[in-house]
């Protein structure tokens, strides 16, 4: 096992630089690979606001990110779920959230009963059978709990991220994993 | 109001009883009206006697009661599958129903093993995976609902008499209003304006018509292929055997949770213990063997008496072009063949019913008498994948070997493999990268326990797994080999739990029992 690569340049600004530049760092110190940013700033497309995918969690993990320490000091908030409104004609509205809807019965998927429903004439919004999706409507919110199987742990969460705060956030933890600027 | 549907089943073996008990089973009388011809003076091929685990979804999903239907096939449980002299004489891996450990912060379980080999600590991978422990030392328990408990690594499949097998899914299918006729199909009339499948003409003369023919007529596929030519096509490039030799024994030692593969000089033997005798086969290519040689071979190896004379087979591996061709659906062997190497014969056939309900679920099934050319594609599409994903697999076994003892394994070992092999061995050997799915078999604990099985070592792993303090490391593997093993040693011998869960009816004469 031998480490041919000894340093790694991560070139640019923002969030995506120190995320890219903190990973690495995390992943390869042991073998003493050296991760340096050139910090060129923050890129002039890059966003205001930034929703993510739940995805980003497992990113957080792999950096070590607390996630309460990241809320408090970057005013995220989480995201159960993004609103398509419009895309239908005026007036229209649905959510894509981030959980199951309904579960399977007899072995079948539950959407295929909702469209056998609207088949028979029976339209009915898939966001009744998702918790995400209600507690969304409800602005309410709790993080998953239970067992697998459990209503209260059929969904997940992503975050909103002001741009400038979570970069600075990112810049400042990869600091500290010993990525140099 | 719809009309039902009007199923026509070809042939009576396990796909065709299997095909007859899940649409029974799940559609209402009121949405099928389902007829099943076999001929009584036709055997049924039958040698897939062993499962893999999601033949307990379907047994679910149909409402099978499991003790019930193992008492009454003579079944035995099953941990995995071992393979003896698969990369070098003398080789013996579990490829287990189960993980190996688990993930450690977010990192594969094996490259935490590589690490500590590489480190001057090396373990047998196999200390690591519950069922394997337990199939070395023949014990079996149910494993647990408590996904915090060691006992829910694992999962279990079946090893049972086919013949039996077919019978007990035809009792549960008459009771639900299938038809059986016992009858040979003498012609099969096609609609002339398009070339459906408009009717089959049994030797009574009689007529049976239908909107929906399922062949499961076996090999030469009476309707998929003689009647439509949908065409089939062949890998016995990278699958060389074309024969088999079955024959029954007697059990002698204690009944193994496990099926085992023996790599031979021209082929490979499976044995597979149920309640009642040993099912043993010679897999082979004609190319490398004579028949008789074959018969010969598997006979002095076996462990018991035999119970019958060798029963011929033969087999090209490979797939119908198309298993939904017009409105027939071609099912089991009449869609295609792969040798039972990793039991995926009953997988195969179950994967084509709950993708055929899926589709005919979704939708109205006929409109304007027709089936939407979308859905049948997607159908193929799927049956492809699954064919395709089961084919790679085995192509490893074959071509991850370092004998050079006998002709088939220098041909195996320097053949040119599929593509989509290439990339998964390459990507396995470089960066210790199991290429996962989430569509068809195989999950990564399968392909790891052929990987490490046949010698085919990764150079590097998975960088994230060094995070971790070395002593840690150490601990952490520790405690798994101590639960794995204080787990098993606690667990009931096989045998004893056979006997308290599933004792089987002693068998009695007729097509089941086979002598």
């Amino acid at each position: 096992m031998t480490a041919t690569i000894t340093r790694v340049i991560v070139v640019g600004g923002g969030s995506v630089a120190w995320l890219a530049a903190a990973g690495l760092r995390r992943a390869f110190r042991k073998r003493g690979v050296d991760v340096l940013v050139v910090d060129t700033g923050l890129p002039s497309d890059a966003p205001v606001g930034r929703w993510t995918l739940p995805s980003q969690r497992g990113m957080h993990g792999l950096l070590g990110i607390p996630e309460a320490d990241l809320f408090r000091r970057t005013g995220a908030t989480f995201k159960l779920a993004t609103e398509h409104v419009g895309w239908q004609g005026d007036g229209s509205h649905f959510l894509h959230a981030h959980g199951d809807i309904g579960t399977d019965i007899a072995g079948t998927p539950f959407y295929k009963y909702l469209v056998l429903q609207a088949i028979n004439g029976r339209v009915d919004s898939p966001e009744n059978y998702s918790l995400a999706a209600v507690a969304a409507r409800t602005g309410r919110f709790a993080r998953p709990m239970g067992d697998e199987k459990a209503l209260t742990s059929s969904f997940t969460y992503g975050f909103h991220l002001d741009d400038a705060a979570y970069g600075a956030y990112l810049a400042a933890h990869a600091a500290q994993l010993g990525v140099g600027a | 109001v719809r009309q039902p549907l009007k199923i026509v089943i070809v042939g009576g073996g396990t796909a065709g009883w299997m095909t007859a008990a899940a649409f029974a089973s799940v559609l209402r009388p009121e949405q099928r009206q389902i007829r099943l011809i076999e001929s009584s003076e036709i055997g049924i091929v039958g040698v897939g006697e062993a499962t893999l685990p999601h033949i307990r979804f379907f047994n679910r999903r149909i409402g099978i009661d499991e003790p019930d239907l193992m008492a009454k096939t003579q079944a035995t449980f099953k941990l995995g599958i071992e393979f003896v002299n698969w990369a070098r004489v003398g080789d013996s891996y579990i490829h287990p129903f189960g993980a190996y450990g688990s993930k450690i912060a977010g990192v594969p379980f094996h490259n935490y093993w590589l690490r500590q080999e590489a480190e001057g600590a090396p373990t047998p991978i196999e200390d690591y995976s519950l069922p394997i422990v337990a199939s070395r030392m023949n014990r079996f328990a149910l494993p647990s609902e408590d996904m915090t408990s060691v006992m829910s690594t694992f999962g279990y499949a079946f090893q049972f008499d086919a013949s039996l097998y077919a019978r007990y899914l035809r009792g549960f299918a008459e009771e639900r209003g299938v038809q059986r006729t016992d009858a040979k199909i003498v012609d099969v009339k096609l609609r002339a304006e398009d070339g459906w499948v408009e009717s089959v003409k049994l030797d009574s003369g009689e007529m049976v018509s239908g909107d929906l023919f399922i062949d499961c007529s076996g090999f030469r596929g009476l309707l998929i292929e003689s009647a439509l030519k949908t065409g089939y096509d062949e890998w016995t490039r990278w699958l060389p055997c074309d024969r088999a030799m079955a024959v029954p024994c007697e059990n002698t030692g204690p009944l193994t949770p496990y099926t085992r593969a023996t790599a031979r000089e021209a082929g490979w033997q499976w044995r597979i213990p149920l309640q009642h005798r040993m099912g043993n086969g010679y897999v082979y290519s004609s190319n490398f063997i004579s028949d008789d040689e074959a018969a010969a071979k598997l006979l002095s190896r076996l462990e018991g008496k035999a119970l019958a004379d060798p029963r011929p087979l033969r087999f090209t591996a490979g797939r119908r072009r198309k298993t939904w061709n017009r409105n027939v659906i071609a099912i089991g062997l009449a869609g295609g063949f792969l040798e039972p190497l990793e039991s995926t014969s009953i997988y195969l056939i179950q994967i084509a019913i709950t993708t055929l309900l899926d589709y005919l679920t979704d939708r109205p099934a006929t409109d304007g008498n027709k089936f939407d050319p979308r859905i049948v594609a997607a159908y193929n599409r799927w049956i492809e994948m699954e064919y395709d994903r089961v084919r790679d697999f085995l192509i490893l076994h074959y071509h991850a070997t370092e004998r050079d003892d006998a002709p088939i394994w220098n041909y195996c070992r320097t053949m040119d493999v599929p593509d989509s092999l290439k990339h998964k061995m390459e990507l396995f050997r470089r960066r210790a990268r199991v290429v996962t799915y989430k569509d068809g078999l195989f999950l990564e604990p399968s392909w790891l326990a052929v990987y490490f099985g046949q010698r085919v070592m990764p150079t590097a792993w998975d960088p994230l797994a060094d995070a971790l303090d070395g002593a840690e490391l150490q601990r952490q593997l520790q405690s798994v080999r101590e639960q794995v093993q204080s787990t098993v040693v606690r667990m009931p011998t096989h045998e004893e739990f056979l006997a308290r869960y599933c004792p089987a009816i002693p068998p009695t004469s007729g097509p089941g029992a086979r002598a």
